[in-house]
């Protein structure tokens, strides 16, 4: 199912963080979401997860508005990842990922034969097999990741939305993460991923979606889009997408000086 | 997770003798009167209110709180943070103070159960359509605030010494002298917000993700505000009218339980309950085997228990939050 969203405009507060963004999602698709800090990236994600209710533009899934779909559906259909990582509980591993297939109708305790393949499928795609009795309060910040992308995958939802699955994460997991996601959309489910490592962007999404100042300035393949222009004219900084042994990088060489006043509203790109 | 469900069988067993045990004992000795006409007289009158009441009140106390802490998602909520155990102390401090309570025995209770409501309404309203649970505990605790001035002002304005001496001893709270009418009072109350409550226990399970998660997973915010609150006002709000203020309870007994049923918001409400029950009952049974020179009440009693095992609780915290 397509999930799309459709010059939306949403405000926080007072503030209107987005103003007219759009992004399509189709099934197969990889798609990253990048932009300075306060561009409206966890915003986008939030409302096309159907927490955040549009001003203006919709949000649809399958054609349908996303306040039409009754909340159990909805919930079997988009899973959210959100930024923050809280596990409020001392509870086991297993038992967050298992919490998971609560709009599956099962939870901890209470897993059916298709709900307990869910969660050790889940597991084993984020390498927490040997963690499962283990409490997520007293994980690492990486590992504690790990299992939170795990309980939003045994939702086994068609659209994922992850709102910076890879920060804190090590190198290797990022990589085993972003494999993995790639793998799951070639099944034919729909990746959004927010994210500021633009070259993690380049390699792995097939397309990358920019947002600036709330609104989606581009949307295209990560030549495209990660182009020393849109860099420049979205950052603020001079920078270049190259290759290295076949693999994408995006390099940073300084900030413009006509960035340095709004320093405080754009961030550094990655390298 | 197999010795966890039987924890939980373990916890109602516990509550089912405690049950047994407070319609066994009394002033009278162990075991049931004998004779047709004193034991109709003590069971009926006498000690099976009181048993259904300690398991209804204890049950009340224990699952809001379960409920409260799983909502705000706070190890150190209790239903008193509502601000509805004051409104029903309020009500039936009123009940005393006009004279209503001496007119006809109904007054206090009722009076009690009309607080809570008051207290429950005016909450809702005071935290406004907003889902966090911020406004929520700013409202309760203003309302407290509200109830505990008024109850002040209705003790020190009292008409007569027994007065200001009855609603104290009414507001430590206590279970002698409770008739069956008091059970049919307060019981449809409790068990309907019990029913409520327990009905929030999978939203309160993806809580424990956050807010954001919690959503995602389906859990209808909004709705499982209204039923915390609601639920709890109702149980808590009977609990207090017909046998004051008990505190602790909801406190506590979640705690004690985490350690053996997991932190898994809806298995411990159960549990809660049960533990609760067991709990209050346990308390009475010894408090009525003291000797009847000394009278201490159901509330002291639990503030006795409970305020020690609060201090554990700090230590406890603070050991776990150095490196």
């Amino acid at each position: 199912m397509r999930l799309e969203a459709q010059g939306i405009t949403v405000a926080l507060g007072r503030r209107r963080v987005l103003e007219g963004a759009s992004l399509a999602a189709a099934p197969g698709e990889m798609i990253a979401v990048v932009g300075p800090n306060g561009a409206g990236k966890s915003t986008l994600l939030r409302s096309m997860a159907g927490l955040l209710k549009p001003l203006a533009g919709s949000v649809a899934l399958g054609g349908r508005r996303l306040a039409d779909w009754e909340r159990g559906a909805l919930a079997r259909a988009i899973a959210y990842l959100p930024q923050a990582r809280a596990v409020h509980w001392p509870l086991s591993v297993e038992c967050v990922v298992a919490l998971g297939r609560l709009p599956h109708g099962a939870g901890p305790g209470s897993l059916k034969e298709a709900d307990s393949a869910a969660v050790d499928a889940a597991l084993t795609a984020m390498d927490l097999m040997q963690f499962r009795q283990r409490l997520a309060t007293e994980l690492s910040g990486g590992e504690l990741a790990r299992v939170l992308v795990a309980r939003a995958l045994a939702q086994e939802a068609q659209v994922l939305l992850a709102d910076e699955p890879t920060a804190g994460l090590d190198p290797a997991h990022q990589l085993a993460l972003f494999d993995r996601l790639r793998r799951i959309a070639a099944e034919g489910r729909s990746m959004v991923v927010a994210l500021h490592d633009l070259s993690l962007a380049a390699r792995f999404c097939n397309r990358i979606v920019l947002l600036k100042d709330g609104r989606s300035v581009a949307d295209g393949p990560p030549e495209a889009v990660l182009s020393s222009d849109w860099l420049a004219a979205v950052y603020g900084i001079e920078a270049r997408l190259v290759r290295i042994d076949g693999l994408p990088l995006v390099v940073t060489a300084s900030e413009l000086p006509s960035s340095v006043s709004r320093r405080s509203r754009t961030a550094g790109g990655a390298i | 997770m197999l010795d966890r469900r039987w924890a939980v069988a373990w916890v109602a067993a516990i509550a089912a003798l405690a049950f047994l045990v407070s319609l066994l004992i009394g002033p009278g000795g162990f075991g049931l009167p004998v004779g047709e006409r004193a034991f109709g007289l003590v069971f009926w009158e006498i000690r099976l209110p009181r048993a259904l009441l300690g398991a209804l009140v204890g049950a009340a106390l224990a699952m809001s709180g379960a409920a409260l802490q799983g909502y705000l998602r706070n190890p150190l909520a209790e239903p008193g943070l509502l601000g509805v155990t004051g409104g029903a102390s309020l009500g039936a401090v009123i009940a005393i103070h006009t004279g209503a309570a001496a007119a006809f025995a109904a007054a206090l209770p009722v009076g009690g159960l009309a607080g809570a409501a008051l207290a429950a309404t005016a909450v809702l309203m005071l935290a406004g359509a907003h889902t966090g649970p911020l406004t929520l505990i700013l409202a309760g605790v203003a309302m407290s605030s509200v109830a505990g001035a008024l109850t002040a002002l209705a003790v020190n304005l009292s008409p007569n010494p027994f007065a200001s001496v009855e609603i104290v001893f009414w507001m430590l709270g206590s279970l002698s002298d409770r008739s069956l009418v008091h059970v049919w009072l307060a019981a449809p109350f409790i068990v309907t917000g019990l029913l409520v409550l327990s009905r929030t226990g999978v939203a309160l399970d993806a809580l424990a993700l956050g807010e954001d998660a919690a959503l995602n997973l389906g859990a209808n915010l909004a709705r499982v505000r209204l039923m915390v609150v609601i639920g709890s006002a109702l149980a808590v709000g009977a609990a207090t009218a017909v046998a004051g203020a008990i505190g602790f309870v909801g406190l506590i007994v979640p705690h004690m339980l985490r350690p053996l049923v997991g932190y898994l918001p809806s298995r411990l409400m159960t549990a809660s309950a049960l533990a609760g029950a067991a709990l209050v009952l346990a308390a009475d049974v010894t408090l009525r085997l003291l000797p009847s020179a000394i009278d201490i009440r159901l509330g002291v009693a639990t503030a006795i228990i409970g305020a020690p095992f609060f201090l554990w609780l700090v230590l406890k915290t603070r050991r776990e939050l150095l490196p």
